[in-house]
């Protein structure tokens, strides 16, 4: 029987290996890059205004703009950005005129100016593989799927491995299939409490939508009725009367006095109506639990209604879980740890996708896999760096230019995939591989200064090197 | 495979349902730990089924645990 479990253990870990590896290179290599989402999403629209600004500063200017564009309208909203001098302003209602309609743009928080920056969508697209492979609601539940099964694969692969942590300290360079295995269980030893956390805290974001039996049996499947019992901020209707709303900033130093930290958002609900609501939500970034405290006030008077900086334990404890998996508690440093952890990851993932064709050679009918490897692992780095140079070659003005720095992403990988189908020789991986460091070398060198463009010359560096490692190893 | 993916999921929702009615908390909470809950169970339920011994020993350990799960929900109900 036990023998029996292990070797089962042993086809499942390679199964299940095989089948999500794929998508598990995609979700590594992508969630480690957007570990610094902010940064780079700043850095893909340099006209940012750089220095950051203070949040009552943010607020004045938002204030003075929204009263003059829209005095009584449905809802204002202002979220002074942490990242750049920025506040995105965005109302919907009656503007001054009395026409009914709306606003969403981006102010310099010093001149009140609107910004004109590149048209980017950021860090999104690769957000937006990460957690739903770019293929709506199906790909959500397939990355769920990955996850459970990247939680499997901890676990047999350490059944698998009963001598795992013995075999840590071996590595056999130029082995063929033994080197891959052993750099495989390196990569996997010291990643494994942290891709235990990171999977496990993933399935933990939307988790009744995932696993939505106990909130069928509680709440008959009805999610709003099931938050608003541990989170509702104050609400009301409009009242029909108006009353001029209250100056902004004095509630804004009773929020942040009442929650202890910066505030990240402001809604004000019905501005210029007696019922006005303004409502302060506190930021996460300073601490574990990405739960959003809140404090409400009323408009016309500037008293506080209520506020809420407590959760029952469960909640609170899904809140540090989702705040685990993010990473924005611990600062610069943490982050680097959570990058290099999943980096490891990514490399964990690859080369047991590698081992897969290695351990049954090139002629064994496996070309699809191979073909699939190459377009993946080394095609996914050249559609990123092919990404961030098209941020900077574009034309500032060309239409849907946004859409036309995915589209880049996409074509290029797919690029990538049709060539890895027709030519899958090492100098493919070697040509992917120094494909990418090129384009990084130009996102540097049009990148400005930085850390961001410091972080993308080093990845060209590493890249166009395991490029030249891999021409060398082909010749020899 | 049928009995660990789907089989486990069902498993792990069934038991999440009984967790959310029976934990002596309030609603909310109860919801809350029982989905947490239901996510390593789901995952011993797939090792089960790929380490059992056979197809039909692999659907007993998944049926059966459910079924249970859903006879005290509705006992409860």
């Amino acid at each position: 029987m036990k023998a029996n479990f292990h070797l089962s253990m042993i086809w499942l870990h390679r199964w299940s290996g095989l089948i999500f590896g794929w998508a598990l290179y995609v979700i590594a290599l992508t969630g480690t890059v957007v570990v610094f989402s902010d940064e780079i999403s700043v850095w893909m629209q340099p006209e940012l205004p750089a220095n950051t600004v203070a949040v009552e500063q943010a607020l004045i200017t938002a204030q003075t703009h929204l009263q003059r564009a829209a005095p009584v309208a449905e809802f204002w909203s202002i979220t002074p950005s942490a990242h750049h001098g920025g506040v995105t302003i965005a109302w919907a209602g009656a503007d001054s005129a009395g026409n009914d309609r709306g606003d969403n743009a981006l102010f310099d928080a010093v001149t009140g100016a609107v910004v004109a920056a590149r048209d980017s969508h950021g860090t999104e697209p690769l957000v937006d593989l990460h957690f739903r492979l770019h293929s709506g609601p199906v790909g959500m539940w397939i990355v769920a799927s990955a996850g459970m099964v990247m939680l499997l694969g901890l676990v047999t692969g350490v059944i698998v491995h009963r001598r795992i942590f013995r075999d840590f300290f071996m590595f056999r360079i130029g082995k063929g299939q033994r080197s891959w295995l052993d750099a495989h269980n390196i990569a996997g030893v010291l990643t494994l409490p942290f891709q235990f956390v990171i999977a496990f805290t993933g399935l933990m974001i939307f988790p009744v939508l995932l696993m939505p039996g106990a909130l069928q049996a509680g709440y008959g499947g009805d999610r709003a009725a099931y938050v608003s019992d541990w989170y509702l901020p104050t609400q009301r209707e409009a009242s029909g009367m108006s009353a001029p709303l209250a100056p902004l900033l004095p509630m804004l130093a009773a929020a942040e006095h009442q929650l202890g930290g910066r505030i990240e958002q402001i809604a004000v609900a019905h501005p210029g109506d007696a019922a006005a609501i303004v409502t302060f939500w506190r930021g996460t970034d300073d601490r574990l639990s990405m739960m959003a405290d809140w404090a409400a006030f009323d408009g016309p008077s500037g008293r506080m209604l209520a506020s809420q900086t407590r959760y029952p334990p469960g909640i609170e404890t899904s809140g540090v879980m989702v705040g685990l998996h993010f990473a924005k508690f611990g600062g610069a440093w943490t982050r680097w740890l959570y990058f290099f952890s999943g980096l490891a990851s990514t490399a964990l993932i690859a080369t047991g996708l590698l081992l897969w064709t290695v351990k049954r050679g090139p002629e064994s009918g496996k070309g699809l896999v191979a073909a699939l490897n190459l377009a993946t692992i080394a095609g996914l780095p050249m559609a990123i760096a092919a990404y961030f140079a098209a941020n900077r070659l574009l034309p500032v003005d060309l239409t849907e230019r946004g859409e036309w720095e995915i589209r880049i992403l996409f074509l290029s990988w797919a690029a990538c995939l049709g060539w890895a189908l027709m030519h899958n020789r090492w100098a493919s991986w070697a040509g992917m591989m120094l494909g990418a460091a090129f384009l990084l070398g130009i996102a540097t060198i049009l990148g400005g200064t930085g850390p961001v463009t410091l972080s993308l010359a080093l990845s060209a560096v590493a890249l166009g090197t395991t490029g030249l490692l891999l021409i060398r190893g082909a010749r020899a | 495979m049928l009995a660990a993916g789907p089989g486990g999921f069902a498993l792990a929702n069934a038991a999440a349902a009984l967790g959310a009615e029976t934990l002596p908390l309030s609603a909310a909470e109860a919801v809350t730990w029982a989905t947490m809950a239901a996510f390593p169970i789901h995952l011993a339920a797939i090792i089960w089924a790929f380490a059992a011994r056979s197809a039909a020993w692999a659907w007993a350990g998944i049926v059966i645990p459910a079924l249970v799960c859903l006879l005290i929900l509705s006992a409860t109900a």
